[in-house]
Formats: C-alpha cells, sequence, structure tokens
C-alpha cells in the first residue's frame, strides 16, 4: 500500500500543429504548474526550457490476443517509473503535477488505458484530465482526413479551440458547435490566454468523469423524444465519427445489457469510441452510470438516487464506422430475446472423457470438473 | 479494466451484479447462479446454429464446447467471445450482422 500523495495528471493531446506546445509553455508560466513534470513524446519539439522534461519514445506493446487499442504503452511504463525514482531520490525537485503530451497522430485512449492498468500510476497519480487542443482554422480538413483527430476530442474533458484568430469568428463558431456535438460531455472553449487556461484546468478536473451529467444527456437526448428518435449529426466525411443517443422507455436486464455490450466491445470495440450514459436497470432504484471507451470499461456506478424526474434509459454512443440504426436495432433485439421464453440450453456441464478440451491453453488432464467443483 | 483481452482486469468483471443487494430481480436479491444461467441462455441463444455450446463451469468459470466435442475453458463474457471466435473461423460472431438480428427477433431458435 502506497503512502505516497497522488499527485494531478494532465494528458494532453490534440493532432499536429494544433498548439499543444504553446499551450504547455503557457501553463508552464503560471505560477500554479511551474512545479510540473511533462512526459513528451517528441522531445525535438518543446522548446522548453524546463528540467523536468522527459522523453519517451512512442513504444507500444500489443498483448497476445489484444489489438492496437488495448496496447500498452511500455514508453510511458517506462518514463514514468524512471521520473518517479528519481524524484523520490530527490534527483529531480519534488513536481506537483504531471502533465503528458501525446503525439499529434496519437489515439489518447491507449494511453489511458496504460495509466489505469500500470500500478504505479494507479498509485502515484490521480485520474488523468485530459485536454484537447483544435485549430479551428484546420479542423475541419484534419478530421476529413484523419480519425485520429476525433477520437482526441472524444476522450477529452477540455477541448481548447486554438488559432481562432486565424479561422475567424464564424468558422471558430462552427468548431466549437462540432466538437459539443461530438462530445457532449466536454467543455468546449475558445484558448484566449494562460490565466484563462490554468482556470479551465481547475474547474473541468472538479467536473471530470461524471457521467450522470444530466445536461449532456439533456441535450443529446431531450425528453420529450422517444426511442431513437434523437437527431445524430456526421462531422467530416462518411467514416468520420458520430455521436448519437438511444433512449429506451423500459427498464433494462442488466445481465442482458452486460453480454450485449461485451460483445459489441469484443468485436467492434476499436470504432466504438465512447458510451456514456444512464441505464433504468429493472430492480433497481436508483440508475446505473455506464461508461466505456473503445475496450476500455470503467467500473459501472450505481447511483442510490435518481439526479431528475427523467428516469429512462439514456445512453450517448459515439461511434466510427458503424451504423447508428444497427446499434440501436441491436440492442433491443438482444434484450427483446432475453426476456422471451427460450429453449436454449444453460445449466451445469461435465466435460466428457477424452475430449481433448483445454484449460488456458493446456490440454485438460482432469476428465470430470472435481468433486470440490461440482459440491 | 480491458474488455476484450482483460489483462487489466480482476476475478470481479465489470458486468457481475450478483452479490450486491441493491440488483434485485423479482423483489429478490440476484443470485450468481441466477445471474450466470440467465446470461448462459441468452448466449446460446445467439450462438443458434453455430454448433457451439457455452455452460456454466462450477460458478468459476465457462466452458465452450464445440461441435467435435473440443472444450475452452474461460473466465469471463470477454472469454468467451474470444474462445467463440477461435471455433468460428471465417466467421467471427457480430451483434451487428443482419441475420443474427433477423434470428433473434423472430425468436428462434
Amino acid at each position: 500500500m502506497s503512502t505516497f500523495a497522488r499527485l494531478p495528471s494532465v494528458i494532453l493531446t490534440g493532432f499536429l500543429g494544433s498548439g499543444k506546445t504553446t499551450l504547455i509553455n503557457r501553463l508552464m508560466q503560471d505560477p500554479a504548474f511551474q512545479r510540473s513534470a511533462v512526459l513528451v513524446n517528441e522531445f525535438g519539439e518543446v522548446p522548453l526550457d524546463h528540467e523536468l522534461i522527459a522523453q519517451s519514445e512512442e513504444r507500444l506493446v500489443v498483448l497476445p490476443g489484444g489489438c492496437v487499442c488495448c496496447a500498452l504503452r511500455e514508453d510511458v511504463e517506462g518514463a514514468l517509473r524512471q521520473l518517479f525514482e528519481r524524484r523520490d531520490a530527490g534527483e529531480i525537485p519534488a513536481f506537483e503535477q504531471l502533465i503528458i503530451e501525446t503525439t499529434g497522430l496519437a489515439d489518447p485512449i491507449p494511453l489511458l488505458m496504460t495509466l489505469q492498468g500500470f500500478r504505479l500510476a494507479r498509485e502515484r497519480l490521480e485520474a488523468p484530465l485530459v485536454v484537447t487542443t483544435v485549430d479551428a482554422s484546420l479542423h475541419e480538413a484534419t478530421v476529413a482526413r484523419h480519425p485520429q483527430a476525433s477520437r482526441q476530442v472524444v476522450a477529452a474533458h477540455l477541448v481548447l479551440v486554438t488559432k481562432a484568430d486565424l479561422a475567424g469568428e464564424d468558422r471558430t463558431g462552427q468548431v466549437v458547435a462540432a466538437a459539443a456535438r461530438l462530445n457532449p460531455w466536454a467543455r468546449i472553449e475558445v484558448a484566449r490566454g494562460a490565466e484563462q487556461l490554468a482556470q479551465l484546468l481547475r474547474e473541468s478536473r472538479e467536473v471530470m468523469d461524471r457521467p450522470w451529467d444530466m445536461k449532456a444527456l439533456d441535450l443529446m437526448a431531450p425528453r420529450e423524444q422517444g426511442w431513437m428518435s434523437g437527431k445524430y449529426v456526421k462531422v467530416g466525411n462518411a467514416h468520420a465519427a458520430v455521436s448519437f443517443p438511444v433512449v429506451f422507455d423500459t427498464p433494462v436486464d442488466w445481465s442482458t445489457f452486460g453480454v450485449w455490450l461485451t460483445l459489441l466491445l469484443h468485436r467492434h470495440g476499436q470504432n466504438v469510441l465512447r458510451v456514456k450514459g444512464l441505464l433504468n436497470v429493472s430492480g433497481l432504484k436508483g440508475p446505473v452510470a455506464v461508461h466505456a471507451a473503445q475496450h476500455m470499461v470503467h467500473p459501472p456506478e450505481h447511483l442510490q438516487a435518481w439526479p431528475s424526474d427523467e428516469r429512462r434509459t439514456r445512453l450517448v454512443f459515439i461511434v466510427e464506422r458503424l451504423e447508428p440504426e444497427a446499434i440501436v436495432r441491436s440492442m433491443k433485439a438482444f434484450l427483446d430475446a432475453a426476456s422471451a421464453p427460450s429453449t436454449a440450453p444453460h445449466g451445469s456441464f461435465h466435460v466428457g472423457a477424452g475430449a481433448g478440451g483445454t484449460v488456458g491453453g493446456r490440454p485438460i488432464r482432469r476428465p470430470t470438473a472435481p468433486r470440490w467443483i461440482r459440491g | 479494466m480491458c474488455g476484450l483481452c482483460g489483462a487489466l482486469g480482476s476475478h470481479q468483471y465489470w458486468t457481475d451484479a450478483a452479490g450486491s443487494a441493491d440488483f434485485q430481480r423479482n423483489g429478490m436479491t440476484i443470485t450468481r447462479r441466477d445471474e450466470r444461467e440467465r446470461r448462459l441462455r441468452l448466449i446460446n441463444r445467439v450462438l443458434g446454429s453455430r454448433g457451439l455450446v457455452v455452460r456454466d463451469w462450477g460458478g468459476n468459470s465457462y466452458v465452450l464446447e464445440g461441435p467435435r466435442g473440443k472444450v475452452d475453458n474461460v473466465y469471463n463474457l470477454a472469454g468467451i467471445w474470444a474462445a467463440i471466435d477461435a471455433h468460428s473461423a471465417g466467421a467471427p460472431i457480430d451483434p451487428l450482422d443482419p441475420h443474427l438480428l433477423n434470428e433473434l427477433e423472430r425468436g428462434t431458435p
């Protein structure tokens, strides 16, 4: 059990040239951020005169049986370990927070998964605040060509729209609106200066990861609308990310929902950028807050009471290359099928002698379940 | 935790509601056995005519039985789907597959 206080952390992401480095430089001017360690992927790009900069080369380790989005970021693990060892040994000043800057082409989810799964990160860092910079003058063109740009917006708690002076008011307004449609949970702000920046980060950290944020749900799935009648808007080209609401009037069976969502994420997780919202689960008084991003599922949280008198299941999906209608139809078909009577088999099972099966990849030596399991 | 490979997960999978007094069905707390049976009934319905059957094994894990008697032991839903894929060369199971949805909507099998 660690006795260290956990430090705040920020993941700074944004497409190439969207102003990440400028943002770090501005942050460093703020007294509250001067004692920050910065972990960057592209050392040469950061002209910072700062002793707490660590370099990491992008090295992804794909887990056996896993996919790229489940890759562990070995580089980040190594760099973090080194940073904290040097901090604890007194070789570098005791930094009070950590800023991790991703490459412009990175999808932030593997990094988030690494931080969630890496013990040192769990023990020494608070859950990271994801800040995404978006270039107002180039965002539309970037999103059309590079899906990562949408993924960076979807993963954000705070989106900072930069280069508004170059883009002009109208275009900046359009980019802000598009980002808000794509990620209704994020706070979207036009970047102005160092003072505003520190304040925004503080405020965003206070409200981050609140899946029961009714403002976002009301925006995406208005109360007066019924099942799948919410509008959805595609941003960019046909393969770009799309966000849409799913509203379910009747309570949902939790076991069935779990079967369906795990299968959806298993098959299409790379293209399910986010699922977030409140479920009205049959038999439960309060709602269950659900939040998943690609193959990463946050532990669902059972709230004791509904935050408002709107008690329908409302989920917002943000997907890429998947048809919203197919997802809605699939969820409904699974929920309906589970409530209908079935003759499908279930129950206990004995492995037949000489069945030639495997347990954990190794041949089964024991022909039947042992007595202590059979009971 | 990772929903696909489970590498970062623990014994308690995110779908497990059993054991929590909050989760009830028909006024009764959901038991582990009820939850697993309900889960397996749906999974086996989804598997339909693939010749695969998933069964509970001792309340701790699941066993996927293939058409030729080959069995695999897995520990959670992510493991079940991965094992089904391993048995379904060329036709991985897809929750958005219109044929599967047609079958579920028709109430077959």
